[in-house]
């Protein structure tokens, strides 16, 4: 297979197989923005880096994809409250069209299996490039409300992508969610044959097992009360 | 919001084509126009041309064969791609039930490039930097109620068609950013439409991802022509304050009121407020949100690692709640940032009055090895006092790893307190021992001045920093008053024994100053281990002056009564260092270590010149433990250990024969005493489930602690020294847990307390151990609905029981309960009702009688008006029952106290406000 595409040596090669490592970076000061009269506010934000970033790393092959935590940003003890389904192990079934995500929110454990979940993209005939590859971007509304631009490559020709965001004509290398201050942006792409092992991802023995209608469910009842800021915590969650 | 609502409405479509569709399909393969092999995992999309939304994508099968079924008729924009490759796009129109068949689809590969072409424009009002092109806003005439769409069309090079469409520089603008942000989603025209041309500063456009990445924190990065719109800094402006006064009566048909009047202005980053207010109520002071509104943030917040954040506000010059206030205050504050938050500066200033008289009375019964006395002091109290005080600070970052800091404030007041007292002793039958009347006055000022400046670095190596601070502290004050007293002593039989008068002037004057440097220095061992290291070093020069004067021949106050009258002058110095072991990881973090300090103090007595001479050697050692079970869940230890020394007062009295009735007495050879605090916790919060608990034990032990070495001759005068003794020891348990009951909406709250102290003292040579137990428990209840009611209920139940080990045949032992309760309503045309509740049951102890039960009732109602309350009328009735009452008591050794005081009870005020804002964040 691989012999086959590695025909013309000019150009990008197809990448069937491999990693992907992902920044994520959470700019933590805007979630203050319009609190600036208040003082905890103000001692948040000196408390606080501007951004968080963490890594990720994506290993896929054609049939399957598992997204997991690898580097996590250091020293960060103050923002536990805000950092909701932040560390999540996401892992795809591309022939089955299946997922099981792995999702800490405050207190618990859950695993999400369910269906790949649809995204409706609208494509916008718009490049960029992200990590040495050619990428084109499109974009979706999440969750009713939430724009979300994505870039995609079609070197990589897996329908896959960084938390559960799929279903693009090649693997996505880059997220912008400008609502929540987040972006996710490959950083690296390795083509090694991955460790089968990788796959084999034992999710927690306490995690509560759960259908994404069932999870939703749970939480929006939890933070119906928490006030103004409880939506941007339920958007978080989701992701 | 507009945005959003787009969208949706094209989703809802979307979802209706799709489950009402017929099955048609498209179906074809792919190959390259060099070898014409098949071309696998090439990418096909199939795009719906009316809103370009991906309908199917498939990938190339190995034959590079695709087949879209199940598809609604339409019009779709079939798109192969394929990296090194051009794209291949083809309108496909699919009818009802159509199979169509697009067969061998060619792929070319790329060969040209569109180069970019970049317009220059040299006027002064056009800049071009590198790949940005800037507008000047003010250098293109435009109406001032004309929109940023209208601007863009005056701008040379850049095009508005009737759409809305902007084209700069011949391509299509995509994006528009505004100071740097997303607007809205990607729809120009939200922000062009939307914003005003005049709050523009300029206009910048540019075709560089790189550029664009540089001025967000989002970079989405495109490689589209971008439109970013730099908003003047004035656009952010505007204002906002409250204006309130309140009248009412209170149960002598006083006159009660409250004003305030506050205005907050901000431009920008820059903000500029003034305050005032003046009562005779029990407000004496804004109130935390005004504070922080109109005063300026205070110093005193910090954060704690868990992201649990703290304020606290100095009221130094507060109101103690004993006594009926009268106050006056106003004020201003002034802050601005600069350089994108580089520098911080802030300055304010206040002044206040205040005036503050009543009433203050103890109670107190003395328990001696073979008798019992009381003792009861009656005071009646006028003290005024006035304070104007001013702070600034400026804060600067160095670089993205230094921060400097430099705060000053300062102070000047004056003060005038008048008390009379009558303290009357008497024995275990109730016949009186002694008696003192006396009137004492005091009349002076104070001044005070400090400056700090902090410096923190921290270096590129990972947990290596340095902090650097430096303080000047200087407080001064004088005073001069009168003492005039009589005291009385009685034969058992009742006749008087003796009467000794009292008349005299006293001034007293102080100044200290002192200097502190402090650095502190933490190097990394490995990825865990850090030493942190610190230093300190102090001087303090003070000196102090208290004479007292009898009257001469003339009737004058001339004479210097040397045995009450002495000049000190103190220099101390105190080096300082420490060092402690830390370790961090993600669940376990814990560090041990200690400080040393050595202080050495001279004292100067000018009337005699005689030199004291003293050095000191402080330890204390410390300990912590922390593991994080889970994230919002944790474990503590703590250990510290810490010396104390003997204040001067204790070692060496300045005299102070104000109460001759009772004397203390200075002991040169105390020690210093060392103690030992030992304390574990543990807290658990469970943010969806609604729960948390808190718990927390302590042990403390004192060796060599400082107790009272009590004296009482047979005509009831009291001396008193200070003696070490060893063995006592506290222990305290306190917890929380707080759970809300979703179905009801309800939170519940609920704790227990327990504490346990033993104190020794000696009574007259006879050692007294003192052992006192307290327990409580308290559960309240929340309920509410947003924006319809509140509700809260609750009680609490303490029990005390002590005794002293002279006189095992007394027990004192009470209960009391506190009972809480009260309810706001929001009814319709912003009418709110709304009563508080609070009732107190104080079990009367066999020493004193009086009945000390009360029971609290408030109620007020409001309307509001206009727009969010921006008027509001209020009737409120405080303490309608009229039974506020200060009560405070203390039983925890061989005394018992009970202190009572005069507050405000029943008053009424009928009160208008009005709260006005214009712009920007001020409209909450």
């Amino acid at each position: 297979m691989l012999m086959l595409f590695s025909f013309q040596g000019m150009a990008q090669h197809l990448v069937l197989q491999g990693s992907v490592t992902y920044e994520r970076k959470e700019n933590l000061h805007k979630m203050f923005d319009g609190d600036e009269d208040n003082s905890w506010a103000e001692a948040m934000k000196k408390t606080l880096p501007k951004h968080r970033i963490d890594f990720f790393t994506l290993t896929f092959n054609t049939q399957r994809s598992v997204y997991q935590l690898t580097q996590e940003h250091e020293g960060m003890g103050a923002t536990n409250f805000w950092r909701v389904a932040y560390r999540n192990t996401v892992q795809v079934d591309f022939d089955q069209k299946t997922i099981a995500d792995e999702k800490n929110v405050y207190e618990r454990d859950y695993l999400i299996t369910d269906s790949l979940p649809q995204v409706t993209w609208k494509l916008t005939g718009e490049y960029r490039e992200i990590a040495g590859y050619n990428c084109r971007k499109a974009s979706t509304i999440i969750m009713d409300s939430v724009y979300v631009i994505a870039f995609y490559t079609d070197a990589i020709p897996v329908s896959g992508g960084p938390e559960l965001f799929n279903g693009l004509p090649g693997m996505i290398m880059g997220v912008v969610v400008p609502r929540m201050n987040i972006t996710f942006f490959a950083t690296k792409v390795e083509t090694q044959l991955p460790d089968p092992k990788v796959f084999a991802v034992k999710p927690g023995k306490k995690s509560k097992v759960v259908k994404f209608a069932q999870y939703k469910e749970e939480l929006l009842k939890d933070i119906k009360n928490w006030g103004k800021d409880n939506m941007k915590i339920f958007w978080k969650a989701m992701l | 919001m507009k945005f959003n609502k787009y969208y949706s409405l094209l989703l809802f479509l979307f979802w209706g084509i799709t489950t009402h569709a017929q099955q048609s399909s498209i179906s074809g393969s792919i190959a390259d126009t060099v070898s014409f092999k098949p071309m696998a995992y090439s990418s096909i999309a199939l795009i719906r041309q009316s809103d370009s939304v991906l309908v199917s994508h498939q990938w190339a099968t190995e034959k590079a064969v695709f087949t879209f079924t199940k598809l609604p008729a339409g019009t779709y924009i079939l798109q192969v791609t394929r990296p090194s490759f051009a794209d291949y796009e083809e309108i496909v129109r699919l009818g009802e039930a159509e199979q169509k068949e697009l067969g061998t689809i060619i792929l070319l590969s790329k060969e040209n490039l569109l180069k970019e072409i970049i317009i220059r424009d040299k006027k002064n009002a056009i800049t071009v930097k590198g790949d940005t092109t800037e507008y000047l806003v003010d250098s293109f005439l435009v109406n001032k109620s004309s929109n940023v769409e209208d601007l863009l069309k005056k701008l040379p090079g850049i095009q508005v068609d009737k759409n809305g469409k902007i084209t700069a520089h011949g391509q299509e603008v995509k994006k528009v950013l505004v100071d740097g942000e997303e607007f809205f989603g990607d729809d120009p025209t939200v922000a062009t439409k939307n914003i005003r041309a005049d709050n523009v500063e300029s206009v910048q456009v540019f075709d560089k991802k790189s550029d664009q990445a540089a001025f967000t924190g989002i970079d989405d990065g495109e490689k589209n022509k971008t439109i970013n719109l730099k908003l003047k800094d004035d656009a952010k402006k505007g204002y906002f304050g409250k204006v309130s006064g309140a009248e009412g009566r209170d149960e002598s048909k006083l006159r009660r009121y409250e004003y305030d009047a506050m205005a907050n202005m901000f431009k920008n980053k820059r903000k500029f407020s003034l305050y005032g207010a003046t009562s005779n109520t029990n407000k004496t002071d804004l109130n935390w949100q005004d504070r922080e509104r109109y005063s300026g943030s205070n110093d005193n917040t910090f954060m704690s690692d868990e992201g649990y954040y703290y304020s606290y506000y100095e009221g130094n010059d507060g109101f103690n709640g004993v006594g009926v206030p009268q106050t006056i205050y106003y004020g201003g504050f002034y802050s601005d940032k600069l350089k994108d938050d580089k520098h911080t500066f802030n300055i304010g200033g206040s002044h206040k009055e205040m005036l503050v008289d009543g009433y203050n009375n103890n109670y107190t019964k003395y328990i001696l090895p073979d008798t019992l006395y009381f003792n009861n002091q009656l005071s009646q109290f006028s003290n005024t006092k006035q304070k104007n005080s001013m702070s600034g600070k400026y804060e600067m970052k160095l670089d993205s790893l230094s921060t400097l800091k430099i705060t000053v404030s300062g102070s000047q007041g004056t003060f005038n307190n008048r008390s009379t007292y009558t303290t009357e002793n008497l024995n275990s039958n109730a016949a009186l021992v002694n008696s003192n009347n006396r009137t004492q006055t005091s009349i002076g000022d104070n001044e005070s001045f400090k400056g700090g400046v902090v410096l923190n670095k921290k270096f590129k190596t990972k947990g290596r920093t340095v902090s650097l601070n430096t303080n000047f502290d200087y407080n001064a004050s004088s005073s001069e008053g009168l003492l005039e007293s009589e005291t009385r002593i009685y034969n058992s039989d009742g006749s008087l024994n003796q009467l000794t008068q009292i008349d005299q002037k006293k001034t007293n004057s102080s100044k200290t100053s002192s200097l502190t440097g402090n650095i502190v220095y933490t190097e990394p061992l490995s990825e865990k281990w850090f030493v942190v290291s610190e230093y300190d070093l102090k001087t303090t020069v003070s000196e102090s002056q208290r004479y007292t004067f009898t009257k001469n021949a003339n009737d004058e106050y001339a004479n210097t009564l040397d045995s009450l009258s002495n000049s000190l002058s103190y220099d101390i110095f105190v080096n300082a260092g420490g060092v402690s072991l830390k370790y961090a990881s993600k669940k376990l973090t814990y560090s041990f270590g200690g400080k040393a300090s050595y202080t050495d103090l001279r004292q100067l007595n000018e009337v005699n010149n005689q030199v004291t001479n003293q050095y000191f050697l402080n330890l204390f050692p410390a300990a912590n433990v922390q593991y994080k079970i889970r994230n919002n869940t944790s474990l503590r230890a703590n250990y510290y250990g810490n010396t104390r020394q003997p204040s001067l007062q204790q070692i060496q009295p300045l005299l102070d024969n104000s109460n001759p009735l009772d004397v203390y007495v200075g002991n040169p050879d105390l020690q210093q005493s060392f103690r030992n605090g030992f304390s574990v916790s543990f807290n658990d919060y469970k943010a969806l489930s609604g729960r948390s608990f808190y718990g927390s034990l302590s042990y403390d032990f004192v060796q060599d602690d400082f107790a009272s070495f009590d004296v009482v001759d047979d005509q009831g005068r009291k001396t008193h020294k200070t003696v070490n003794v060893d063995g006592n020891k506290s222990a305290n348990l306190w917890t929380n847990y707080w759970f809300s009951i979703k179905k009801l909406d309800m939170g519940v709250s609920q704790g227990a307390n327990m504490n346990y102290t033993l104190n020794n003292n000696f009574i007259n040579g006879l050692s007294n151990r003192n052992q006192n137990v307290s327990a409580g428990y308290r559960l309240s209840l929340y309920y509410s609905k947003e924006e319809k009611f509140e509700s809260n209920i609750g009680g609490n139940v303490n029990y005390n029981y002590s005794t002293s080990s002279l006189r095992s045949d007394v027990k004192t032992a009470y209960f009391i309960y506190n009972y809480d309760a009260g309810f706001s309503v929001f009814l319709p045309k912003q009418l709110k009702v709304g009563s508080d509740i609070e009732i107190n049951i104080r079990e009367r102890t066999s020493d004193f009688d009086k009945n000390l039960n009360n029971t609290i009732l408030n109620a007020y109602v409001s309307k509001g008006f206009l727009k969010k309350e921006a008027l509001l009328v209020k009737f409120s009735i405080n303490d309608i029952l009229n039974q506020n009452l200060g009560f405070s008591r203390t039983a925890n050794s061989n005394y018992i106290n009970e202190n009572t005081y005069s507050v405000l009870r029943r008053y009424f005020l009928v009160s208008l406000t009005w709260n006005f804002s214009k712009g920007g964040a001020g409209e909450q």
